[in-house]
């Protein structure tokens, strides 16, 4: 068991952002999230990382309380590719890649040969290599969503979570990212956590999906099973057409126009 | 740490060490360069005088007059070029300086008060009130921006909460340079900074704030970077960014604060020497800050130096390095545009 979530509630001042959720997160599984704008995205995610305290109910990341991890334990189960990838100094691509071994190397060493070596890895996984010596503030915007992309994958942690992290990315390289986290998840037995926008993308991908509607969970469960079109179109408020698509060999959502506008 | 850093390093101690012995050669009395290492190096050691009454008195003139204004002024330079490093890094904002969050408008209030009501006569009664001034300047600025909640210091909040209190201050010293009447000089005078007739004990005081503040500060240069990355990315790498936000924000301000009280506000230091050292070492904070720190004792050394012993008459430091360092900074600037 990778989460449990027991009966979680959460609040901004006096704004409730989550409602008694209620999770199971297995490891080897790739979790797609879906999220209406405004309704707990980021504070699921931030919650799940130990960023933020449960208001009431408790969080359990292999049996043990999530509080009870120092913050160095969890950045080596868990990376985030946060939705803020904007980076103010020119540092190499290189050296943001080697931020990502932070937690594995202690603070006044210098980073081993395994280190770059695993570093080297994966950016020739992600296919960042051309850019190991360019400066990060130099990329586009899109670049530097790979770079930061591939940061999360050299920290090496058994649980990814990604926030929008193909959000500025071409399709061609929103598929090679995800690809990557995939394969981790079936050859490795990790898990990945993903918030999406695109519904079809997050049903492609993920084999199971977690639909939250105002800070509660909606639907949860194997995608094939909960994707159907009354629960988009009472979530989203989008009227929708879902079949099983055989070229991407899963559910796949048309849209119509939005009952409310 | 590199093999370059390392390097880098090792040339700038050299060259700080050198211009520490050619600045104590300089000056009114004739003493050469030679002479003036021995005398140091002698010192340093703990050895006697040996000569006549001649080298005597150029002992007397470099232990007691030169060399405390001259260690006083590079330790100063330092502190302000790491404290500015680290409030850049810490905010995400090239243009921070360690004064973003008020320490010298604090200060110079302090000092104003206690110029105004002449407690000169009690012993260190002016730098007292300017380090009084400026912590308590520090503490307000955090307490306006603390939101409780997320601990988690926005820096946009940061820099427009040190502005406020600033021009609070501000129109605080221009009242009490009103009031001033033939004091009024003398406000001036603080404010635009000085090394001149600088002791011991003072320098004692900011080596320490300066030394322990360093050490804070390399400490969590590698957190430091990981900041950079935006608080939500630096915590999933395992930094208590709040916490460690708020140690940095009040150490970099310690040290400049106690900088401030003993020599007045100098600008620039802070704000030019870290974009300089960036050049160089790039911007990891592992490399950038004890790189700044060397430079910044360098330059501000010889900005003092020039002044004391190169230019006729004393020109307020303050004001020298405003007039260097602004056209310095403009020049960096635009090339940069450029690139």
């Amino acid at each position: 068991m990778s989460f449990n979530v027991e009966n979680v509630s959460f609040a901004y001042a006096d704004k409730a952002a989550l409602r008694a959720v209620n999770l199971e997160l297995q490891p080897g599984r790739f979790y797609s999230i879906l999220v209406p704008n405004g309704c707990g995205k980021s504070t699921l995610l931030d919650l799940l990382i130990g960023h933020l305290r449960p208001g009431t109910g408790r969080i359990l990341y292999k049996g043990r309380q999530l509080k009870d991890y120092s913050r160095k334990e969890l950045a080596r189960e868990m990376a985030l590719v946060a939705q803020n990838y904007s980076i103010n100094f020119s540092f190499r691509v290189e050296e943001i890649m080697m931020m990502g071994r932070y937690p594995h190397i202690p603070r006044f060493s210098a980073p081993s040969e395994q280190d770059f070596a695993l570093v080297e890895q994966t950016m020739d996984q992600a296919g960042i290599m051309e850019f190991k010596d360019r400066l990060i503030t130099e990329l586009s915007g899109g670049e530097r969503q790979r770079v930061v992309f591939a940061r999360a994958l050299a920290q090496d942690a058994s649980v990814l979570l990604l926030d929008e992290a193909t959000s500025s990315l071409d399709i061609k390289h929103s598929l090679g990212m995800l690809g990557l986290a995939a394969r981790k998840v079936r050859q490795e037995k990790r898990t990945v956590i993903s918030v999406f926008q695109d519904i079809n993308l997050a049903a492609a991908w993920g084999d199971h999906c977690i639909v939250m509607d105002r800070g509660r969970i909606a639907a949860c469960g194997p995608t094939q099973d909960i994707l159907t079109e009354d629960l988009i179109r009472e979530v989203f408020q989008v009227e929708n057409r879902i079949r099983f698509d055989e070229y991407v060999q899963s559910k796949q959502v048309a849209f119509g126009c939005s009952l409310e506008l | 740490m590199t093999r370059t850093t390392v390097y880098q390093l090792a040339v700038l101690t050299t060259a700080l060490c050198g211009l520490i012995a050619l600045s104590a050669s300089l000056g009114y009395m004739d003493i050469s360069l030679l002479q003036a290492a021995g005398i140091i190096r002698d010192w340093c050691l703990g050895l006697q005088s040996r000569g006549d009454e001649l080298e005597r008195t150029m002992r007397v003139v470099i232990l007691e007059v030169r060399l405390p204004r001259i260690l006083t002024a590079a330790t100063v330079g330092g502190g302000l070029a790491l404290a500015g490093a680290v409030f850049q890094g810490i905010l995400l904002n090239p243009l921070a300086d360690p004064y973003t969050l008020g320490v010298s408008s604090g200060a110079a209030f302090g000092a104003s008060l206690a110029i105004l009501f002449s407690l000169t006569g009690a012993l260190y009664s002016v730098p007292g009130f300017a380090f009084a001034g400026a912590i308590a300047t520090l503490f307000v600025v955090i307490y306006l921006t603390y939101s409780g909640g997320h601990r988690e210091f926005s820096s946009n909040n940061l820099i427009l909460a040190g502005i406020i209190v600033g021009a609070i201050l501000s129109a605080g010293i221009s009242f009490l340079k009103y009031l001033a009447d033939e004091q009024v000089a003398v406000i001036i005078f603080w404010l635009m900074g000085s090394f001149a007739s600088k002791t011991w004990p003072e320098f004692t005081l900011v080596l320490i704030a300066t030394a322990v503040g360093s050490l804070v500060c390399l400490f969590f240069a590698r957190d430091l970077n990981c900041i950079a990355l935006g608080s939500r990315a630096a915590s999933s790498l395992g930094v208590n960014t709040g916490r460690i936000t708020l140690i940095l924000l009040v150490t970099a301000s310690m040290i400049a604060a106690v900088a401030v009280s003993v020599s007045g506000i100098i600008g620039f230091v802070g704000l030019l020497v870290p974009h300089l050292v960036r050049f160089l070492t790039g911007p990891d904070n592992r490399k950038l800050i004890p790189v700044s720190l060397l430079v910044g004792a360098l330059l501000l050394l010889g900005a003092d130096t020039l002044i004391r012993a190169v230019l006729p008459g004393e020109v307020p430091i303050g004001v020298l390095t405003a007039l260097i360092g602004g056209p310095v900074f403009c020049y960096v600037f635009r090339k940069r545009q450029k690139t």
